[in-house]
C-alpha cells in the first residue's frame, strides 16, 4: 500500500524533472541570453513598471537589452501602489515607472526616488470609451447624461483615472447629471477599460491608450480641449538604485526617439496635447 | 446488496394486468432516484462549468497561437508547474508530521494550532503576501539574510515560500483526517510485533492513511497552481522568474484580455489534465492495493 506514496513522489519527480528539463525560453525574442547567472559581468537593473505599461515596456526592454548588451533589465510589472510598497519595504529596485505621474508623486513624498532624475515616458489623455460603432451616438460628454445612457468611472480617490474623470466632469459643469447614469465604478484603468470592452457598460471616461487595447471592441470619441486634464507616465531612478548610471541609460532609452517610436506604436501619447 | 436475484414471488409481488413485475418497479425506482439525485446535482455542476465553458468560447485559435505559444507564456507555465510541485514537497515534508502529532496527541493549546493551521485559508491572499514581505524581506529577517548572500523576497524562492503559506492548510488538514481514522489497535499491535515508531508510521499508518494524503497532497497541489495574491506582494511578476501563470494572466489582462483568457484557457486545460490523471491513476492504484 506504501507504493501509493511512491507512486505520488514519482509523479512529482516525473512534473519537476519535466519542467526543469523544458527547453530553456530565451530571455528575450531578440536573441538576449537567458537565465540569471548566465550573465557575467552584466549589470542587472530591477525596474517596478506599472501592468498597463507592460507591453511596450517589454519591447523597449528587449531593445535596449539588444543595443547595450551589457545591461539586462528585470522588470515585475503590478499595480503602482503594489509596486511601491514593494520598493520602499525591500529598499530595493533601480527604477520606479508607475502607471500615472500621482503615484510618482507618492514615491517623492515618501523618498522613494530621485526627483531630479523624473522624467515623462508617455502622455495619458483623457477620451470617452465607448463600444465599437458607437452604437448609443455619444458625441459629447453631455451625451453621458442622456437618459438611457449607463456610464462607468474609475473610482476617484483610488484610480487616477477616477480623480481625472470626475475633473473632466466638474470643469464642464456636468458632474451630477453623469453621475446619475454612472451604473458601477472600476477599481482599477484596465477593469474601468473591461467595462466597455465586455460590454458592461455604454461608455466610460478611459485613457486614449483603450483604444489600442481593444481595438475591436472600443472606439474613442476626443474630450474637449477646454475640460482635458492630462497626465503622464513618468519613470525615475529609485533612491535605493545599485547601478544609477545603468538605470539613467534605460530612462534615457525610454525617452529616446527609438523608445518614444515604441510606446507610440502601442497607443500610447509620447508628446503633450494642445490644451 | 444492490443486486435483485431472480427469486420466487410473493403474492404482493404478483405480476398484476398492467403492472410492471416487481423487479422491474424496484429497478424503475432506483433509476428515478438517480435521476433525482442528479437533477439535485445539476445546477452546482453547471455552475461550475458555465464559466470554465464561457472562457473557452471567447477564444479563438488565432488569439491563442498568438499569445499561448509566445515564450512569457510558456515559461510562466513552467514555472508555475515547477513551483507548485515543490511546495507539494516541502508541504509533505513540513506538513506531515504536524498532522501526525495533531491526530495522535491531545495536549493544552491544541485548538489554537489547529486554528493557527486553519488561518491561510482566511487570510486574504494580498495580506499574506505582506506578512511575508515583512517577515523576510529587508524590513525582517530579510535583512540578516541578506548580508548572509540570501534573498528571499522577489525571487522564485518567495513564490514557493507563498505557495507553502497559502496551500498548508488543504495538505495538513486531510492528511489529519486520514491519520485519525487508522485504528489505534493496529497501531498497538505493529508496537507488540516489535516494530519501532517509524516503522509502524511506513508500514502501517501511512499505508492506511494513504488515500487521505493523496487527496491532500492533490488538493494542495492544485492550489499553489492558482496561487496569486501572496505571490504577487511576495515574490513580484518578473517574466521568467517569479512570474507564474496566473500573474501572467492578471498582467496581461491589463491591457490585452483575449490573451489573459487564453492564457487562462491553458492553465486550466493543464490543471484539469494533471488533475484527472492523477485521481485516475492514483485511483487506480489505490483500488489495486485495498483489495482483499
Amino acid at each position: 500500500m506504501l507504493s501509493n506514496l511512491r507512486w505520488a513522489v514519482l509523479l512529482l519527480g516525473i512534473l519537476l524533472v519535466a519542467g526543469c528539463a523544458a527547453k530553456e525560453a530565451p530571455e528575450s525574442r531578440t536573441g538576449t541570453p537567458a537565465a540569471p547567472g548566465a550573465t557575467g559581468e552584466k549589470v542587472r537593473l530591477i525596474a517596478f513598471v506599472g501592468a498597463a505599461s507592460k507591453p511596450p515596456t517589454t519591447e523597449a526592454k528587449e531593445a535596449f537589452e539588444q543595443a547595450t548588451p551589457n545591461i539586462v533589465v528585470d522588470i515585475s510589472f503590478g499595480g503602482s501602489g503594489t509596486l511601491l510598497n514593494q520598493m520602499t519595504l525591500e529598499e530595493t529596485g533601480d527604477i520606479y515607472m508607475p502607471g500615472s505621474n500621482d503615484y510618482m508623486d507618492k514615491a517623492e513624498e515618501k523618498n522613494a526616488v530621485a526627483v531630479e532624475t523624473r522624467k515623462i515616458v508617455a502622455y495619458l489623455i483623457p477620451m470617452i470609451c465607448v463600444q465599437h460603432g458607437n452604437p448609443k451616438n455619444i458625441q459629447s460628454l453631455k451625451d453621458l447624461a442622456r437618459p438611457g445612457v449607463t456610464v462607468g468611472l474609475a473610482k476617484a480617490g483610488a484610480v487616477c483615472l477616477g480623480d481625472v474623470a470626475d475633473g473632466v466632469l466638474r470643469g464642464a459643469g456636468l458632474e451630477e447629471e453623469v453621475k446619475k447614469n454612472v451604473i458601477t465604478y472600476a477599481g482599477s484603468c484596465d477593469q474601468t477599460q473591461q467595462l466597455v470592452q465586455l460590454g458592461e457598460v455604454d461608455a466610460v471616461i478611459g485613457w486614449d491608450a483603450f483604444k489600442h487595447w481593444a481595438p475591436d471592441e472600443i472606439d474613442v470619441v476626443p474630450i474637449a480641449r477646454e475640460h482635458l486634464q492630462v497626465r503622464n507616465i513618468p519613470a525615475a531612478i529609485s533612491t535605493y538604485a545599485e547601478h544609477r548610471e545603468a538605470a539613467q541609460q534605460f530612462i534615457d532609452f525610454l525617452t529616446s526617439k527609438e523608445g518614444k517610436e515604441i510606446f507610440s506604436k502601442h497607443g500610447y501619447s509620447v508628446t503633450p496635447p494642445q490644451i | 446488496m444492490d443486486t435483485v436475484l431472480p427469486r420466487h414471488k410473493s403474492r404482493g409481488e404478483a405480476n398484476l394486468p398492467g403492472r410492471l413485475p416487481a423487479g422491474h418497479m424496484r429497478a424503475a425506482g432506483r433509476a428515478r432516484g438517480t435521476l433525482l439525485v442528479v437533477l439535485l446535482a445539476l445546477p452546482l455542476l453547471l455552475y461550475l462549468a458555465g464559466p470554465i465553458v464561457g472562457l473557452m468560447a471567447r477564444t479563438t485559435p488565432s488569439v491563442w497561437q498568438s499569445y499561448v505559444c509566445c515564450w512569457q507564456a510558456a515559461s510562466a507555465l513552467r514555472l508555475s508547474l515547477v513551483t507548485a510541485s515543490i511546495a507539494l514537497i516541502v508541504v509533505i515534508i513540513i506538513g506531515t508530521p504536524v498532522a501526525y502529532w495533531l491526530a495522535h496527541h491531545d495536549f493544552r493549546g491544541k485548538g489554537a494550532i489547529d486554528t493557527l493551521i486553519d488561518l491561510p485559508l482566511v487570510l486574504p491572499p494580498a495580506a499574506a503576501g505582506f506578512a511575508l514581505l515583512l517577515l523576510f524581506g529587508k524590513q525582517g529577517l530579510g535583512a540578516w539574510l541578506q548580508a548572509h548572500d540570501l534573498r528571499i523576497s522577489l525571487t522564485p524562492l518567495a513564490v514557493v515560500m507563498a505557495q507553502v503559506f497559502v496551500a498548508s492548510p488543504f495538505y495538513v488538514k486531510q492528511a489529519r483526517a486520514g491519520f485519525e481514522a487508522v485504528p489505534r489497535d493496529l497501531r498497538l499491535a505493529s508496537a507488540t510485533l516489535g516494530a519501532g515508531p517509524a516503522r509502524t508510521f511506513l508500514r502501517v499508518t501511512a499505508p492506511l492513511a494513504s488515500p487521505a494524503l493523496l487527496a491532500g497532497a492533490v488538493m494542495t497541489w492544485a492550489r499553489a497552481l492558482g496561487e496569486f495574491g501572496a505571490t504577487l506582494v511576495f515574490a513580484g511578476a518578473f517574466p521568467g522568474r517569479t512570474e507564474t501563470m496566473p500573474i501572467a494572466i492578471y498582467t496581461t489582462s491589463t491591457t490585452n484580455l483575449p490573451a489573459a483568457i487564453a492564457l487562462a484557457c491553458t492553465l486550466v486545460i493543464v490543471s484539469f489534465a494533471v488533475l484527472v490523471v492523477t485521481r485516475e491513476i492514483a485511483g487506480r492504484r489505490l483500488r489495486i492495493s485495498l483489495a482483499p
